[in-house]
């Protein structure tokens, strides 16, 4: 999480200084020379995937600094069921509508026959205008309501000692003066060389 | 005498005064005016866009730059220094904020740590001040001002002691930073600041400012604001005035549309943006 | 063994309810099987409605939260305003991420009411092995994270210590949606006393917050001495 708030930050400082939008090259590059200097340390397995003025791109990036570039790519311990339906169904030139369904399908192999996997399907589709994240796009796994409740009676636990504190309480120790407006305490505080 | 003010070239005269930093202020008062105003909902910044030669290409340069999505910052005096200004808050509201946090510092943090680095400039060995005065506009989330006022509002009605407290506290929560909305600084080569409710800086400064106190009233809208900084503009600009030669920034409401994505919870679009060459036009065929 | 996270043994638990949040901690500082102190609590306060659960190794948990107080009352005076849970709980992620290859050895807990908004909040940092440490982030409400993954959410609880796997079955056997303060109260207190009684590093005495929008109600529980 840190690596992609780190390769973020840094995106969109590189993105206001060079008055341009970032491609996806440069944040794999940026991405796979950071996890490569830390020699695998940084146990981030990443999916690079974007649109920009040079097409559209897809990576995967290794927490060694490894990268790939392919048409379809699936990670994490799921990953396995997740490949064995595209290897299946992946077609070139899908529709939008295809891929998002193709993806969901994948994630549910991995959800269903990966342990390490489970609930629901996020999918983001990225296009060259914008990207569009659709949170928990399927939720095959919601939990049922408890059928009983399991309320203690109020009491049930035995109390040593209780102390309250009220917000009041606490804002009689605190007085805020509002100073009155006057234009003259700026210039009040100016330095002698600003004028 | 060599060696005493080879400290740093911002060393104190006789007379107490730091002569460098006055001249830093010479270049300033010397750069091209800009100028900002807030209003109720909103800032304007504004300035004129000079070019010494008609073989300029004028539409691949700008002063007015964006910092954080809700904050931008415009300059008069020296075009070089401001923009290692602009890379330097760019850098320290990530560094100093946004990496710990994970969120954007407010206006007047930001304001802070530009003015510390200019300051340091003013008392380290081997540098000069910054030549330039930056006007900082920005908007917080917080308290808003309309918001402040209906609570203190419903504190004043009846007169008993009680609510006379009540009062008291809700205007104090409007103090400090937990204001909201929008907020004009203007920073000064010595690392001083101050807030605003419209200023000028650079070359006709005080006849702007002049102007500005004449037509500047409390409660103003953003709209109003911007017709206003392109009338001081025109009192002060040298030549002919279109979307090529003024240039406008405007912290206003978010504009989602500039975010990228949407199917985020709780992203906003940014607040501050420049304003196209023909959205000045415009305007000023508005004016 | 020489796991630094159980070393002097602890729990804590944080519970959200409807518009309140409890977080809750054992009061036992040990040295492996011996019990030292039966006043050690592991709850400290980062303003108003911010509270911070420290589980783990002893020393690290007094350091940690003394860090943090440090770094709260920077934050305070530099702001002139409290710290959001929200705002907290990253400080305590990028915190402890600068420590990536040498960490502290502690599991926080993070609860409070968000001043503005009025949403309850409660987060944990969840760590797996101690010779590789993640930092996985569990967090209710709608806080935007960096939104590439990682995000858990935990619309229920949070548990933390020695006895985290006991605490997991109490609380999943006793949490349910929107609980009222008092409710909530005896919820958490059951679900961590219960829980403490099956560890044997944990428990001798509980403390329990009830965070509510203006008001903070501490007790102190009667637990087993023994």
């Amino acid at each position: 999480m840190f690596t992609t708030a780190l390769i973020s930050s840094n995106l969109e400082l590189h993105a206001l200084s060079t008055g341009r939008k970032p491609r996806v090259v440069t944040v794999m590059t940026m991405l796979k020379q950071h996890l490569f200097r830390y020699q695998g340390h940084i146990g981030a397995y990443l999916v690079v995937a974007g649109c920009d003025p040079t097409g559209a791109h897809l990576f995967t990036v290794h927490a060694h600094g490894s990268t790939d570039k392919l048409p379809y790519v699936t990670m994490g311990s799921g990953s396995l069921a997740a490949m064995s339906v595209f290897e299946t169904q992946w077609t070139r030139d899908m529709s939008r509508e295809q891929a998002v369904k193709l993806c969901a399908e994948a994630i549910q192999a991995g959800i269903f026959n990966d342990l390490g996997s489970g609930s629901n399907v996020d999918v983001c589709v990225i296009t060259a205008e914008k990207t569009t994240l659709m949170r928990n796009y399927i939720t095959p796994n919601v939990r049922e309501r408890k059928m009983r409740d399991y309320k203690f009676k109020r009491g049930t636990t035995a109390i040593l000692d209780e102390r309250v504190v009220r917000r009041e309480a606490i804002e009689k120790y605190v007085t805020v003066e509002e100073v009155a407006e006057t234009g003259t305490t700026a210039v009040g505080e100016r330095m002698d060389v600003d004028q | 005498m060599a060696d005493r003010y080879s400290f740093s070239l911002t060393t104190f005269s006789p007379s107490g005064k730091l002569v460098q930093i006055e001249y830093a202020l010479n270049a300033v008062n010397q750069g091209v005016t800009s100028l900002g105003i807030k209003a109720a909902n909103g800032i304007v910044l504004a300035t004129e866009k000079k070019s010494s030669s008609p073989l300029i290409d004028s539409s691949s340069s700008s002063k007015i730059s964006l910092i954080t999505p809700n904050i931008g910052m415009v300059y008069s005096g020296m075009g070089p220094d401001y923009r290692v200004l602009v890379d330097k808050a760019r850098k320290v509201s990530h560094t100093g904020y946004k990496r710990i946090y994970n969120e954007y510092p407010p206006t007047r943090i930001l304001v802070q740590d530009v003015a510390r680095v200019m300051q340091e400039a003013t008392q380290s060995g081997g540098v000069r001040p910054y030549g330039v005065s930056l006007l900082v506009a920005g908007y917080d989330e917080g308290i808003e001002p309309e918001e402040a006022k209906k609570e203190g509002a419903a504190g004043e009605e009846g007169g008993m002691e009680v609510d006379e407290e009540q009062k008291k506290k809700k205007s104090g929560k409007t103090g400090g930073i937990l204001k909201g909305g929008p907020s004009l600084y203007q920073v000064d080569p010595s690392g001083s600041y101050f807030p605003w409710k419209a200023t000028a800086i650079g070359k006709s400064a005080t006849s702007a400012k002049t102007f500005l106190e004449k037509r500047y009233t409390e409660g103003l809208e953003l709209e109003d604001a911007v017709h206003i900084a392109l009338l001081t503009l025109k009192e002060t600009i040298e030549g002919e005035m279109n979307g090529d030669t003024v240039e406008i920034g405007i912290v206003g409401p978010p504009a989602d549309h500039l975010l990228g994505y949407e199917g985020v919870e709780g992203a906003q679009g940014p607040r501050f943006r420049t304003l196209s060459p023909s959205e000045i036009e415009d305007y000023l065929t508005n004016l | 063994m020489s796991n630094p996270f159980s070393i002097n043994g602890g729990a804590c638990v944080a519970m959200a309810g409807k518009n309140c949040v409890a977080i809750a901690c054992d009061l036992r500082l040990g040295l492996q099987a011996l019990t030292v102190s039966n006043n050690f609590p592991k709850i400290f306060p980062y303003g108003s409605s911010t509270y911070l659960g420290l589980t783990g190794l002893a020393t690290d948990v007094s350091t940690v939260s003394e860090l943090f107080r440090y770094k709260v009352n920077m934050y305070r005076l530099r702001e002139e305003r409290d710290i959001s849970p929200q705002t907290f709980a990253h400080l305590v992620s990028s915190s402890l991420y600068e420590k990536r290859f040498g960490p502290w050895f502690v599991g926080p807990v993070v609860a409070g009411i968000n001043e503005k908004s009025g949403e309850p909040f409660i987060c944990g940092y969840v760590y797996s092995s101690s010779q590789d440490v993640y930092v996985k982030l569990t967090c209710l409400a709608n806080d935007s994270f960096d939104s590439i993954g990682c995000i858990d959410y935990a619309k229920d609880f949070i548990v933390s210590g020695t006895a985290s796997d006991q605490l997991f079955g109490t609380c999943e056997g006793l949490w349910e949606p929107d609980l009222e303060p008092e409710d909530l109260f005896e919820t958490i207190s059951q679900a961590l006393l219960n829980a403490v009684d099956r560890d044997a590093l944990s428990g001798w005495g509980a403390h329990v917050y009830v965070i509510e929008k203006d008001k903070v109600t501490k007790r102190l529980l009667k637990g087993r001495q023994d």
